[in-house]
């Protein structure tokens, strides 16, 4: 019996042992971690308001605005208003839902840029969508949407007033990120006015 | 000299991908771009020497009925600061390799390792078994991915080297393109391999007349 | 606890068929080359996965409970391979006691699960996705039985391939995956099926 004890005491030591070392490790990266959490999806929300290149300088309200239990973030660009940023979630998508953060202009009348935030597509095919090709700064189906009318985002196979082309081989993931950015937008426009009352002026 | 064996034996006699097919999840899961397969290396490779540093260290320390969970914990424990890591530092690599950073845990390699080589021998050998080790699954990674990104997608570290006439096949960077490029390497390691001993063969008997 | 018939079969089609595990996640392939040279032990292997799996994904659950709970979310990775290597442990001890049959029929292969990328996978992967404890069952029953899925399908063709006439170069190994490169390529009809 003894050395059962014994054992069981010296591997309670070890896990012991390497749980403290594990504190240590991750008191040290805690902070960083958290940083980078928070700041992915601030950087995108940026980079949905002002482009790829201007995406870490947005600088965000404290406090989104939040209407009927969405969240709109306002971003300012030196100081003026330079659009404000939300994200909406689609399950239409060919692998899984689509999360994408969607920015809408000043005024508030036009798109101002679209991010992918996570996805489940297909590599090489529906992945495509959040897609930077190598030389370019802008993801290229998705810059499309830029500076368009809530509702000109419709692809041009589904409607010949429609101002964006589907990628290749993966329409599903196209029409998706493409409805949901249109309903959305739509959806947007309704909120505007309590936004202009109760958010930034 | 034999120092320099313990290091080289994981490239080519023990390689852990090509010939022991020991720890196969990782070559086949996170190899769609060179990128993602160096930095599973990288992770791999500093779990394994780490482990094998302190197994070999605490080696007689550890009751032998108890080695089995000891090496489990010391390499989870090793594993998780990697993780923590790599989340910190390079929060694009994590996302990429998602779960497998923590799968490193359960590749049998550091096991094998652990269970085979530093807990039977000095520090400095175990460093070098396990750095050996770690990069030859380092190369084997980088191998196997660029073969799936240059054929799959056309580039290399995420640049276009090929003509734009060239039609990508985007079957190697989904999951048949992992089993079909292994596939084949297994196959041409196996076809050099029996060369070389039928070489050696000949040579044998062409040498004592 | 919401349940949601459609996330549920999302749930279920998605671990069995759409991202099985072998065949599109890539988790558990050391077993899947290793005991798929017959039917018969790839069966056996197959159960004690799904029993195992599934005992995992409910235990592990409460044990990420209490870690949440406990703000030592970054013991996570340690507290899961012990649960795993315990439980392997004592099913074997259940077994060996209550039910010989059973153990003399799972006996072999009980050990090597604990090595199974698959299990530590399932029990990250519910926490991953943030599953409820329904869910999370489910997850870990159904991801098991895709595992097994895929084994006993290439159990099945490799008894066949062995009077069949494969190039020198491409015994063994080789030719494994190339089948389950194959098998890979048909799950892959399967994605994109939605409830």
């Amino acid at each position: 019996m003894n050395i059962y004890v014994k054992l069981s005491f010296l591997l309670f030591l070890f896990c012991g042992v390497s749980a403290g070392a594990l504190a240590i490790a991750n008191n040290a990266t805690y902070s960083r971690i958290k940083e980078n959490e928070e700041g992915k999806e601030r950087i995108l929300r940026g980079q949905a308001i002002a482009g790829q290149q201007q995406g870490e300088q947005v600088a965000f309200d404290a406090n989104p605005v939040e209407i009927g239990g969405k969240r709109y973030y306002v971003g300012r660009l030196d100081g003026k208003v330079a659009g404000t940023a939300f994200s909406a979630v689609t399950n239409k998508g060919y692998g899984g839902p689509i999360e994408v953060i969607i920015a809408m202009d000043a005024a508030g009348d036009k798109i101002a840029g679209v991010r992918i935030k996570s996805h489940t597509e297909t590599p090489g095919l529906g992945a495509n969508s959040a897609q930077i090709r190598y030389g370019e700064t802008e993801p290229w189906f998705l810059v499309q949407f830029k500076g368009i009318r809530p509702e000109d985002a419709k692809l041009k196979k589904d409607d010949s007033k429609g101002a964006i082309d589907a990628i290749t081989a993966a329409t599903i993931t196209s029409r998706a990120v493409t409805n949901v950015i249109r309903e959305e937008a739509t959806a947007f426009q309704k909120a505007l006015p309590e936004l202009k009352e109760k958010g930034a002026e | 000299m034999s120092n320099w064996k313990e290091f080289s034996k994981g490239f080519w006699a023990e390689n852990p991908t090509f010939r022991l097919v020991l720890g196969m999840c990782a070559p086949l899961a996170i190899t769609t771009s060179v990128k993602n397969g160096v930095g599973m290396g990288v992770s791999t490779t500093a779990v394994l020497v780490a482990s094998n540093i302190w197994i070999s260290i605490l080696r007689n320390a550890i009751p032998n009925q108890i080695r089995i969970p000891c090496f489990i914990v010391v390499i989870a424990a090793f594993t998780t600061i990697v993780d923590l890591s790599v989340h910190a530092f390079s929060p694009v690599l994590y996302d990429a390799l998602g779960i497998f950073i923590p799968l490193i845990v359960v590749n049998c390699i550091i096991l094998g390792r652990a269970e085979a080589f530093a807990s039977k021998n000095q520090i400095w050998p175990s460093a070098l078994d396990g750095l050996g080790m770690g990069l030859a699954f380092t190369v084997n990674l980088t191998i196997i991915s660029g073969i799936r990104e240059l054929i799959g997608s056309g580039q290399l570290l995420g640049r276009p080297v090929v003509p734009p006439a060239y039609q990508p096949s985007l079957v190697m960077i989904l999951p048949p393109g992992g089993f079909i490029t292994l596939a084949f390497l297994i196959a041409g390691m196996n076809v050099i391999s029996r060369r070389l001993e039928i070489r050696r063969a000949a040579e044998r008997k062409e040498a004592p007349q | 606890m919401k349940l949601d018939f459609s996330t549920l079969m999302t749930i279920i089609i998605g671990a069995i068929f759409i991202n099985n595990f072998v065949l599109s996640r890539f988790l558990g392939i050391c077993p899947f080359v290793g005991v798929s040279r017959s039917l018969e032990s790839s069966f056996g292997m197959g159960m004690a996965v799904i029993f195992v799996m599934t005992l995992t994904g409910f235990v592990t659950y409460f044990v990420n409970l209490i870690l949440v709970i406990t703000r030592v979310e970054y013991l996570q990775m340690m507290c899961f391979i012990i649960v795993i290597a315990a439980l392997v442990q004592f099913v074997e001890m259940f077994l060996q006691k209550f039910n010989p049959t059973l153990y003399s029929a799972l006996g072999i292969y009980l050990p090597l699960i604990t090595t199974n990328c698959a299990v530590l996978a399932v029990a990250l992967l519910n926490v991953k996705e943030g599953y409820n404890l329904i869910e999370a069952v489910l997850f870990s029953f159904f991801a098991a039985a895709g595992f097994a899925l895929a084994l006993v399908i290439m159990a099945g063709i490799r008894e066949r391939l062995e009077i069949t006439d494969v190039p020198r170069t491409m015994q063994g190994v080789p030719i494994t995956f190339i089948i389950a490169a194959i098998l890979s390529l048909a799950f892959m009809g399967f994605s994109g099926m939605k409830f």
